[in-house]
């Protein structure tokens, strides 16, 4: 929307929505002020910085619309799912009946609007016993018991196994409160042994085909489940067409991170860029639509990167991050203390990647599925980051530590590890809490120091 | 030209101001932390320049840097306490490799790059059993000074094992090890040797040496000796530990002062 | 004969001594625990001892690690990038509703033996596993058979014996501590994770606070001794029964959905007439994490959530919790 771009307030950006409505420019059905969000309980909003630009506002409201939309599908006779856990594979079957929404109930932990909602939720989910040990995800169980955010599914499907056990536990007490989960097995992925059938997996890893072969039959039971849902069947056809569509949202992605991450000066701020990426693995709860935020977001990309206009300044350190915060204020904070993003594995890099199209469909996912980065070994996954922060030209790593996920306590050791050792970039670890206020200070140290590190060895 | 590099840290203020064509340092001074921290570090540096007969025009550029610094609003620039105490530590002993800073509130081991430049970073903020704050526990429960810790450890003949991670409790082990009639100058040794072994943890496989100790609590005697036992490598005590954050902060100070100069 | 030490109840000791290694399910000293700071910090006090325990040489020549936890999951691949012995993860479903659950554990099982050859071990005829199955079925009915008569501090040493592989169950008096069951003590149940050497203090702390363990529902106690075998069956197919006592009959909170642990405790805590339950875990473990409040439910039954840091300096809270808890009990 302005020639310089720059990040906004939430009031500015506001005010820049009154005047395109004023204006009679098109705008999405669901667009508007990010203050009606506010009057919801989204206080977290006020304090964010936003891009300036079309696309940004649509991203924002697009995401902050998503309950209405799954309120409005549940009204008008579609049959809404609930996947938990594993990101990005259930909902590419789901959303190939055209009566089926899906959406992720644990994807609340992170979008602003619990992270300042009177603590509602987290309170809520300490009275069922899910105290702050456990991660963020915890606000789940507070939303299916309070019933104020998503509509209760009419289907819960759960991935278990290799993955988190905070993450598990919640979902168990979810289904201690009366809500049955179809669970559903996901090996941990390993090596394949000596002369054992392997298979390589989309985005690189490798596993034995017995493990893709487990992987595949469980996903045979959530498609049974999808398809008796539905009511319409949900053969390879459908799955196929349902992969392709997915496939554009991937692809769309991928231009946009390859163009915003590489591009100088930066072009997307960090902040919005998390955001588009979490698009992946559900679409937001609409598949047509996230295209088209994507297509949106993509063009003011290109625009800017054409016209060599940046929303921050040259120069900015070059960060890869490794693991989505719980405090999105922390995405603004990496550009105030001098630094941009380059590179991300936000946990679910596996969902960023193109689903084969040239195999059996069920096969397909199965062997996206076990590539999800969380089901196998932190050095697969410190592997894989390397690998992209080498490509993307990172001049250091940030793995955020997410209080309470199991998984962290010795990865980001393995991940820092593996970084010093294969690239020999600074490695930082934070923790960053779902309200990181009171850690401001510290956060701001590391991070400015992390970026002094990286200019003196520019100098180098 | 003349800068001032002034490190706002938790518990003391600390300014020196250097003499950026020799490197030489006019003068240096500490003063106890308090509310008004800008106030406080306005106060000393005139202090300062008055004892170095300076005016306050001489002053080319100043940089702040610890965990005041943003609140010192008169300061040119701030620069993190990371990448100053490595120059100052560097301008003192030109082949460090490894830093330990161990202050009030936090602890941190920065590797050097050969050209003295900080290479890699971690920090303990979080938790002050790495930290001074765990010794001023310990000093507070055996109702001595700050300064006797240093010669109580020295008498230590078998350290009290401390092993709690968090030094609220590891208080509540203090207190159970003085019920049951162990040797304070043995429950100091232990605390010492407890906060070595989280300073080394942060390091993982190995410090390369030089390994240079500092901060306010490399003037505690003992510490030094602590780390090395942990770490297995020669730790030597930075000269005037407590000041090297404002040193390194007078030395960028002036680097940033000649590259304006160059830029115009 | 190497030695292989293993904590998860999913791994049948019969398997590898089949294989023709010394199985030992050890409970993890916590003095050889590393430190909980970086980079080990969030890791629970267990899975450092264990991970400690195997590093410190004590004669392990290798380990099984199991995926019931994410903690001991993270540990094996720390362990096998540390340069200790050899380790083999032994990836246990956690679901257990389908066939195809049971058949993902006996491939396992399967990888496991091919380990263990690796290890210097040999792959069992059907009639030697069989053999070996019946055997320590005969051990297990022997020791089941002595736990009636022992308390529960005597029953968790006995069985912490029959883990070791230390042949036919002690007579009573040989085990320490519990018995005579003192006058008017408060029964209570002690649920939860795994014990470390040395924990079986717990019994001897809610005894001196005027109470008695009356059921033991850790995961170091009798509920996650297998079921016995079927001995018709057994030859036939002894790698189905094996896989029925094991994974087809323990209950435990991994377990997704852990319908049976909630069963088992239902009954038991019937059974036993417990008047509270006692929740034992160590901090970061998330898998017990949100327990106490669901047995609270479940029973009605007050319940004391105590979650443990593993070392000394948390004896003197866990005993002062333990006391407040038989207290409130009386």
């Amino acid at each position: 929307m302005s020639d310089s771009p720059k990040r906004l307030t939430m009031e500015e950006l506001d005010r820049l929505c009154r005047r395109r409505q004023a204006a009679g420019l098109p705008m999405a059905a669901y667009a508007g002020p990010l203050a009606r969000h506010v009057e919801d309980g989204d206080r977290r909003l006020l304090k964010l910085q936003y891009d300036d630009s079309a696309a940004a506002l649509r991203l924002w409201n697009f995401l902050l619309t998503e309950e209405d939309r799954l309120h409005a599908a549940r009204a008008a006779g579609k049959k809404i799912v609930g996947t938990m856990k594993d990101l990005g594979t259930v909902p590419v079957m789901a959303y190939a009946a055209p009566n089926l929404v899906a959406f992720y109930p644990d994807g609340a932990w992170w979008t602003p609007c619990v992270m300042e909602l009177s603590e509602g939720l987290f309170a809520l989910a300490q009275s069922l016993g899910l105290g702050d040990a456990l991660c963020p995800v915890r606000a789940m169980a507070g939303a299916f018991v309070n019933r104020a955010h998503f509509p209760i599914p009419d289907l819960l499907t759960c991935s278990v196994g290799a993955t988190c056990d905070d993450f598990s536990a919640v979902a168990q007490r979810l289904e201690s409160l009366g809500y049955p989960i179809l669970w559903w097995e996901m090996p941990s992925r390993r090596q394949p042994d000596p002369g054992e059938p392997a298979v390589t997996l989309p985005g690189g890893f490798c596993a034995p085909e017995s493990q893709v072969a487990v992987v595949r039959s469980e996903l045979e039971r959530v498609r049974v489940a999808l398809a008796d849902l539905a009511g319409l069947p949900l053969g390879d056809e459908e799955l196929a067409a349902g992969i392709r569509e997915a496939n554009r949202v991937r692809a769309l992605l991928g231009d946009l991170r390859r163009m915003a991450y590489t591009a100088e000066p930066c072009p997307m701020p960090a902040l919005e860029m998390l955001i588009a990426e979490m698009l992946a693995i559900h679409f937001c709860s609409d598949r047509a639509e996230s295209v088209a935020v994507l297509t949106e977001m993509l063009d003011e990309v290109r625009s800017r990167v054409d016209r060599r206009a940046g929303v921050l300044a040259e120069g900015a350190a070059r960060l890869f991050w490794v693991n989505p915060v719980a405090d999105l204020r922390v995405m603004n904070l990496l550009e105030d203390c001098g630094a941009r993003l380059c590179g991300t594995e936000f946990l679910f890099c596996h969902a960023l990647d193109t689903i084969p199209e040239d195999l059996p469909p069920m096969e397909a996912l199965a062997r996206m599925a076990l590539a999800d980065p969380m089901v196998g070994p932190s050095a697969d996954r410190a592997a894989r980051i390397v690998r992209d922060a080498r490509a993307l030209g990172a001049e250091a790593v940030v793995v955020s530590r997410i209080p309470g996920a199991s998984h962290c306590a010795m990865e980001g050791g393995v991940i820092g590890r593996i970084v010093r050792q294969q690239i020999g970039l600074p490695v930082v670890e934070l923790e960053v809490p779902p309200v990181a206020d009171p850690l401001w200070p510290t956060l701001k140290t590391r991070l400015e120091a992390l970026v002094e590190t990286v200019l003196e060895r520019r100098l180098r | 030209m003349i800068c001032a590099g002034i490190d706002g840290g938790s518990r003391a203020i600390k300014i020196v101001l250097m003499e950026c064509g020799t490197c030489k340092v006019l003068a240096s001074g500490v003063r106890d932390q308090g509310v008004h921290h800008e106030r406080l570090a306005k106060e000393l540096l005139a202090e300062l320049l008055k004892k170095a007969k300076l005016s306050r025009r001489k002053l080319a550029r100043t940089v702040a840097t610890g965990y005041t610094r943003n609140a010192i609003t008169f300061a040119d620039t701030t620069i993190t306490e990371i990448t100053c105490h490595a120059a100052g530590v560097r301008y003192a002993v030109p082949d460090a490799a490894t830093v330990i800073e161990i202050g009030g509130q936090d602890s941190k081991l920065l590797r050097l790059s050969p050209d003295g430049s900080v290479h890699d970073f971690a920090m303990n903020d979080r938790c002050a059993a790495g930290t001074g704050r765990f010794l001023e526990v310990v000093a507070s429960r055996l109702g001595v000074g700050f300064e006797r810790l240093g010669a109580l450890a020295h008498a230590a003949k078998s350290p009290a094992p401390i092993s709690s991670m968090c030094v609220v409790f590891a208080e509540t082990e203090i207190i159970g090890l003085l019920a049951s009639d162990a040797k304070p100058a043995d429950i100091v040794a232990g605390v010492q040797a407890s906060i070595a072994s989280r300073v080394a943890a942060m390091i993982g496989r190995g410090a390369r040496p030089p390994v240079i100790f500092t901060g306010g609590v490399a003037l505690i005697p003992g510490m030094a000796d602590a780390l090395h036992r942990v770490l297995k490598v020669p730790v030597r005590i930075a000269p005037k530990p407590q000041m090297t954050g404002a040193l390194g902060a007078a030395i960028l100070a002036c680097r940033q002062a000649a590259a304006d100069r160059v830029a115009m | 004969m190497k030695t292989v030490i293993y904590s998860s109840p999913f791994v049948p000791a019969e398997w590898l001594a089949a294989h023709g290694v010394r199985p030992q399910r050890i409970r993890p000293d916590p003095a050889a625990a590393l430190p909980s700071t970086s980079p080990l910090t969030g890791v629970c006090p267990y899975a450092r001892a264990f991970i400690g325990e195997l590093l410190a040489a004590r004669g392990a020549d290798a380990a099984v690690l199991a995926t019931t936890c994410d903690q001991m999951r993270r540990s094996a691949e720390w362990l096998a990038a540390s340069g200790g012995p050899p380790v083999f993860l032994l990836n246990v479903p956690a679901t257990w509703q389908t066939p195809a659950s049971a058949r993902m554990y006996r491939d396992e099982l399967q990888r496991l033996g091919r380990f263990l050859v690796g290890l210097g071990g040999k792959t069992p005829s059907r009639e030697h596993l069989a053999k070996m199955i019946a055997t320590y079925d005969a051990r297990r009915a022997a020791l089941r058979g002595t736990l009636g008569d022992l308390s529960a501090r005597q029953a968790s040493d006995a069985i912490a014996r029959y883990d070791l592989g230390k042949g036919e169950p002690a007579a009573p008096e040989l085990l320490r501590g519990g018995s005579p069951e003192p006058p008017r003590s408060t029964p209570v149940a002690l649920v939860g994770g795994p014990l470390m050497r040395g924990d079986e203090r717990v019994f001897d702390l809610v005894e001196q606070s005027g109470g008695r363990v009356v059921l033991d529902g850790t995961e170091s106690g009798p509920r996650t001794l297998p079921a016995p075998v079927d001995r018709r069956r057994l030859p036939d197919n002894p790698l189905l029964e094996l896989m029925d006592a094991y994974f087809g009959a323990i209950p435990d909170a991994f377990r997704r959905p852990d319908t049976a642990l909630y069963q088992w405790l239902g009954r038991e805590l019937a059974a036993s007439a417990a008047r509270g339950i006692i929740v034992w875990r160590y901090v970061w473990c998330d898998m017990w994490a949100a327990s106490a409040t669901r047995l609270r439910e479940a029973t009605g039954l007050p319940v004391l959530d105590l979650d443990v840091s593993g070392d000394e300096s948390g004896l003197a809270r866990t005993a002062g919790r333990i006391q407040a808890f038989m207290e409130v009990l009386r």
